[in-house]
């Protein structure tokens, strides 16, 4: 019975019910919390005492701004994009405006929109009270698909998005409008698994058009995450998440060609918090590799890379780190000015060391150097000098 | 429009679990009122109001500075599970919490809920007025650090017992009781502290962040000088040796700090001055303290040593 019943879910997950399934789920889900579900209750404020309060009913809003000022050693080189420095020369790698806010006791939003690209980044809405442990976003987001993605630039400890993740994800990062749905599994540890189906592009994958066509479930852009956190000690700390993103490929998504991406992630980090530890001395180590299959005219890509991160933080205001990148074709079409290989993947190596300098919790200091070796083009050397600085009450990050 | 291999499968697999996730149905309800805390001093205190009726656990390690805690994802296993969340508010956990409680998925302790009490809401601030980020790291609703005063301990277990009482009226007698006993306590040791502390009224400590002011409000100290310049600014031997200009004429006796920050430019300080370097417990747990008197007591000890 237990095994026909399983089938049965099987083969509703199959093809185009896919995204009906999830769509009904979450609004399902929604109409649940919204009614009888919901557990939300009033306090009786008066009775224990009254909140200092600012603006309460305002969201919290915060700008946040990143200065760059880069040296390039070689003119004709692999184009960057996104929020990484275009050129020698200066410029606003970064120009946030960030808000946050709860809606009422079922959502909350967030938004981050870009003065610098002058593009929304993200505005999605977030469940506070789904049953089942479950967690919806809707809106526009970045996706969860390894451990960058979805962050923004003025978290990162490197001043330069990693070329891994740009031929996989695009230099903006893979996100679009959609629907997410979490669900944090009943065990002793933190354990989450995360599906999407997001409109959008970015990288290796694309929506195609639906002016001409009409969509089914496999046109969208599906990223997957299972993340699992373990406390090993009071100072040692290991996640460990393992990726999936399936999608039409950019190349081609209108006669159907289709790009998969496949990764895992593992983070240690060991920060001593015993008697006499500051907690400003930590160690972290990050390691995070992609399988990617993509489909293109006549051909199918097959690459593999991935990036690993060693960051040390000497003391309160001062942090080390160092990144080694690695990218490389394992199958497919030889990089031409005609094909996309230089935007989606080129043999690549690269090395980048960088000092940090925090003047407090919201000011960031970086001078980053980065050796860049990359196939069709010569060896580039890259100095950067960066400032960042966050002003206004801005949402704390996530681990 | 082919699936590549395996995208199937994948797929499946996830929206299976999903499904299966949403037919499991909830747990029935335990017995115990599950409590997790932001601060142990709050956790120590809602145990000895709730005794076996609760289970407690805390975040923030007693040696590890509030403000500053990674936010790890297990926290939010505990905040999923909890009944009542305890916080010291005034922004004080702003740079951890906020992400764990929505992942935590549990309305039962989101802001404005009967399970989240905010303990600021249960004292009176210090250190209110308009804040400015040019003053340091400064909290608009005033200054977080109010547990070490024991008069707001019995404020704050006031409050933990009503609470307690709403989510589980049916034992509100033995909360009570249980409430009773420790404000009774706590009212005997704070006449024995202020007594010990009595000789020691309006001496001068220097403090190395201002975390210090509701205890030294209660124990009847002066604090003549912070060692960072501006909260959250790590104090630079150029402001210490101005701070000792200051301070010559002031006799200090103290200088005052928790175990998680640096203690060089303290100790040169103290040296200078004249003064003891005391590294004190300020939270439940830390220096082999069991519980919320213990950590007071510890502090009044220290300072009326010879």
């Amino acid at each position: 019975m237990r095994i026909a019943a399983i089938r049965f879910l099987g083969t509703l997950a199959h093809g185009r019910f896919r995204a009906l399934l999830l769509a009904v789920l979450v609004g399902g889900a929604a109409t649940l919390c919204a009614g009888e579900g919901a557990k939300a209750q009033e306090s009786d404020s008066g009775i224990f005492g009254k909140e200092i309060l600012g603006n309460e009913m305002n969201p919290s809003i915060s700008l946040i701004l990143d200065f760059t000022a880069a040296y390039f050693s070689q003119q004709d080189r692999v184009k960057l994009g996104g929020h990484n420095p275009s050129a020698t020369g200066m410029e606003l790698t970064g120009a946030e405006l960030a808000a946050s806010a709860n809606v009422d006791p079922y959502f909350r939003f967030d938004m981050a929109f870009c003065f610098g690209h002058m593009h929304l980044e993200e505005f999605y809405m977030t469940t506070l009270a789904l049953p089942g442990n479950l967690l919806a976003r809707a809106g526009l987001f970045l996706s969860k698909a390894g451990r960058i993605n979805n962050t923004h630039p003025h978290s990162w400890v490197m001043g330069l998005g990693t070329l891994p993740n740009m031929y996989l994800f695009g230099a903006e990062g893979l996100g679009g409008p959609g629907v997410e749905l979490s669900w944090l599994i009943p065990l002793p540890w933190f354990s989450e698994i995360t599906a999407a189906i997001q409109n959008g592009e970015g990288g290796s994958f694309r929506t195609k058009s639906f002016s001409k066509y009409e969509p089914g479930p496999d046109d969208f852009i599906h990223p997957i995450r299972l993340v699992n956190f373990f406390d090993l000690d009071d100072d040692w700390a290991l996640q460990v998440g393992a990726n999936a993103v399936l999608a039409p490929s950019t190349m081609g998504p209108e006669v159907g060609n289709r790009s998969s991406a496949y990764g895992i992630d593992i983070f240690l980090k060991y920060r001593p918090i015993g008697w006499g530890s500051t907690g400003n001395f930590f160690v972290s180590a990050a390691l995070e590799g992609w399988f990617r299959e993509m489909e293109v005219p006549q051909d199918v890509w097959r690459d593999a890379g991935g990036y690993a991160d060693l960051t040390v933080g000497i003391s309160k205001r001062w942090m080390v780190a160092l990144r080694g990148e690695l990218w490389k074709r394992i199958e497919g079409d030889e990089p031409d000015e005609n094909n996309r290989r230089a935007e989606l993947g080129l043999d690549s190596q690269r090395v980048s060391a960088a000092l940090l300098f925090l003047p407090s919790h919201f000011s960031k200091m970086r001078l980053q150097y980065t050796l860049e070796s990359v196939e069709s083009f010569n060896l580039n050397h890259i100095v950067l000098m960066q400032l960042e600085v966050s002003a206004g009450s801005h949402g704390a990050h996530s681990y | 429009m082919k699936p590549l291999p395996g995208e199937d499968r994948v797929m499946r697999a996830f929206l299976t679990t999903v499904v299966l996730a949403c037919l499991v149905t909830a747990a029935g309800a335990e017995a115990k009122v599950r409590v997790i805390s932001t601060i142990p001093d709050f956790a120590s205190i809602a145990r000895e109001v709730g005794g076996d009726l609760v289970e407690i656990a805390a975040m923030v390690r007693p040696t590890q500075d509030p403000h500053f805690l990674d936010a790890k994802p297990s926290y939010v296993v505990a905040l999923n599970k909890a009944d009542l969340l305890l916080l010291a508010g005034m922004e004080l956990e702003a740079g951890w919490l906020p992400p764990l409680l929505i992942s935590a998925r549990n309305p039962d302790i989101q802001k404005g809920s009967t399970g989240y009490l905010d303990c600021s809401t249960l004292i009176v601030p210090m250190e209110t007025g308009a804040a400015d980020r040019s003053k340091g790291d400064v909290h608009p609703g005033g200054n977080p650090h109010y547990w070490n005063d024991p008069r707001n301990g019995v404020r704050i277990a006031k409050g933990i017992a009503e609470r307690l009482s709403a989510l589980d009226p049916d034992n509100s007698e033995t909360y009570e009781k249980r409430l009773a006993a420790f404000v009774e306590t706590a009212n005997q040791r704070i006449a024995d502290w202020k007594q010990r502390l009595e000789p020691l009224k309006n001496a001068k400590v220097v403090v190395y962040h201002k975390s210090w002011v509701y205890f030294l409000d209660f124990a009847g100290l002066v604090e003549a000088g912070a060692l960072e310049p501006k909260p959250g600014i790590p104090p630079s031997p150029s402001h210490v040796a101005e701070l000792l200009r200051l301070t010559k004429e002031s006799n200090i006796k103290w200088v005052l700090q928790e175990s998680f920050y640096p203690t060089q430019l303290a100790k040169q300080f103290a040296e200078k001055s004249g003064a003891r370097h005391l590294v004190m417990p300020t939270m439940v747990g830390a220096a082999k303290t069991k519980t919320y008197f213990d950590v007071i007591e510890y502090m009044v000890s220290e300072l009326i040593k010879q």
